[in-house]
């Protein structure tokens, strides 16, 4: 009889082991979701920081051809923008002062837009520099752009030194490059 | 007296009969969580590995795109999205795919791009795992403790000794047909007799009336107690309110609980955005990445203009640039800024040990520098800027102690 009772006892007590097992494991785990960064939030760096730019060669907007590397030895900011992004209008006044100031050079990149509508967003700001065509959004994938206006720092030795999401100023790429240069890019 | 014992067999009858029912719902119970268990299991063996590629390109693109996550949208695939990134990541994924590279090319490809922020399912390795396993080891667990009970009657049945809840030794016979351990004694009104009982029941365990009949074992006044206690507490009215009373608990719970998650919601992802960024641009600061750093630091102090140890990482950084590049207006712009940091928040140890710097390198001001590093040391700084800091503090000293032999 003693056995039989303990057997069931025993029945029990593991029901209540599991139960509380179960119950301690999802307390951790709802203690570790809830203090998560949510994912819709979290920043994670580029990968392509501190390393090598990938390459930008093809058409520009305008019909010639223009590559990354012809601006080795300068410092770059590669811009992806779009005459249809609300943001990129904000930014460019600024990247026109950056440009004038002589700091460094401005590329763009024409993300998933047509060429006429962005001759004249560029027209309109007075930006004079090349902008090439990403018409499939390929170039954008091997930078990891999500969505314009994206804009990456790159060294006069080729190295992509910061990645910049959203409207950039003047200001702040003025203080960036002398930062960089500081630390000897 | 006759009549009373009938009575009290027709009782215990009834009682035989509600338990059956009880038992014959508890065994249909398991039965359905078991069934539950076993379809939630098959769900997961299923889910995960359905994901075997398949071999078509067609099928692989569809494939490639439901494992990629859309960068600009929120919980969404690149297939179930429309957003600009998503096309050009399709558009990848089609032209990948027709040049014959491989899935794992074109994921490290995205990797490489993105990082891992772009996998919709967590990698399956590393620390990941625990996430693939725990569900499965749950279902297991909660399958097997459903299933033994039934399990482990089916054994007793095969075996020939009635059920295992049947508290009795192997050799005992049962008390009455239909009847068995604990349930039949605890029916059993105390004191009465029972006069049909059989034969062969043994006198061993059981106090033998008079007449043939038997009595139940005499029981405690405690153990009385106890036994109606637990009869009273396991009748059906009580676990019908107790089932209520639980659900409405449940229920407030829950509803509590995401009431209070969606209010702090914004405010904790804001507070842990902004927390994440410094900690990473401090990183950056100490890895040399200053450009990387003094970004974030901008985006920090975007958010809140008054952030202490935003305000003297990012002065820390333009007085160093500002030094590197001999521009006083950078270095006055980082000195501000640290001591705007300070003021903010007067015990913060790292902006004591930039101010100590500063006064140390640009001022010569060893004893105001050496003022600042005991403030910092005071603060119970972080050892990585101990550790940076360390051998301007021993300047400091050093130079400190110097002085009085060198002052005429």
């Amino acid at each position: 009889m003693s056995t039989s009772i303990a057997k069931r006892r025993a029945g029990g007590a593991g029901i209540k082991w599991f139960g509380a097992v179960t119950a301690i494991l999802l307390l951790a785990f709802s203690v570790f979701v809830a203090t998560r960064t949510p994912a819709s939030t979290a920043v994670e760096p580029s990968p392509i920081v501190q390393h090598s730019a990938p390459s930008i060669s093809g058409p520009t907007v305008t019909g010639g051809r223009f590559s990354l590397s012809n601006y080795r030895g300068e410092f770059v900011l590669v811009n992806f923008f779009a005459s249809w992004c609300a943001s990129c209008a904000i930014e460019e006044p600024q990247l026109v002062r950056f440009s004038k100031s002589g700091i460094g050079k401005v590329l763009a990149v024409d993300f998933q837009d047509e060429d006429r509508p962005a001759i004249a967003f560029l027209g309109r700001y007075g930006a004079n520099w090349p902008a090439v065509a990403d018409p499939n959004g390929q170039i954008a994938v091997k930078w990891g752009v999500s969505a314009p206006p994206e804009s990456f720092l790159v060294s006069p030795s080729g190295v992509v030194l910061t990645k910049i999401v959203g409207p950039v100023t003047a200001k702040e790429l003025a203080i960036l490059v002398q930062v960089a240069k500081a630390n000897g890019y | 007296m006759v009549t009373s014992a009938r009575e009290s067999i027709g009782k215990v009858n009834r009682q035989v009969n509600k338990q059956r029912r009880h038992f014959a719902t508890g065994r249909a119970l398991m039965v359905i969580w078991g069934g539950i268990a076993a379809v939630i299991l098959c769900s997961f063996a299923i889910l995960t590995f359905s994901s075997a590629n398949p071999s078509s390109p067609a099928g692989r693109i569809v494939h490639l795109e439901g494992e990629f996550k859309c960068p600009s949208c929120i919980d969404l695939s690149v297939a179930e999205s429309s957003a600009a990134s998503s096309i050009s990541i399709k558009t990848f994924i089609k032209n990948e795919v027709a040049q014959g590279a491989s899935d794992a090319q074109i994921k490290d490809q995205l990797v490489a791009s993105y990082g891992n922020s772009i996998l919709f399912t967590p990698p399956k390795s590393g620390a990941y795992l625990v996430i693939w396993i725990l569900p499965f080891g749950l279902v297991l667990l909660l399958g097997y403790f459903s299933l033994r009970p039934i399990l482990s009657r089916k054994d007793w049945a095969q075996s020939g000794r009635g059920s295992p809840n049947d508290p009795r030794s192997d050799d005992e016979p049962p008390i009455i047909e239909g009847v068995s351990g604990d349930l039949a004694l605890s029916m059993i009104p105390l004191g009465e007799t029972i006069n049909h009982l059989p034969a062969s029941y043994g006198a061993a365990n059981h106090d033998v009336a008079v007449d043939g009949a038997e009595t139940r074992p005499s029981q405690s006044l405690m153990s009385r107690a106890l036994l109606a206690l637990l009869h009273r507490s396991t009748s059906t009215s009580a676990r019908k309110y107790l089932a209520i009373f639980g659900a409405a608990f449940c229920v407030a719970g829950v509803g509590l609980g995401l009431y209070t998650f969606e209010q702090g919601r914004s405010q904790a992802a804001s507070r842990a955005l902004e927390s994440r960024e410094l900690t990473q641009a401090i990183g950056y600061t100490y890895s040399g990445q200053d450009v990387s750093a003094l970004r974030l630091l901008s985006l920090v102090l975007h958010q809140d203009p008054y952030q202490p140890q935003a305000l003297a990482y990012q002065g820390w950084l333009l007085f160093q640039a500002g030094v590197k590049t001999k521009s006083p207006s950078l270095v006055q712009k980082g000195e501000q800024l640290v001591l705007d940091a300070i003021a903010i928040q007067p015990r913060y140890p790292d902006a004591h040990g930039f101010l100590a710097m500063i006064d140390l390198y640009v001022y010569h001001e060893t004893a105001q520098a050496k003022k600042q590093f005991g403030e910092f040391l005071a603060d119970s700084p972080s050892s990585t800027i101990r550790t940076d800091l360390s051998a301007a503090y021993k300047a400091a000293t050093a130079a400190i102690t110097a002085k009085p032999a060198t002052t005429p």
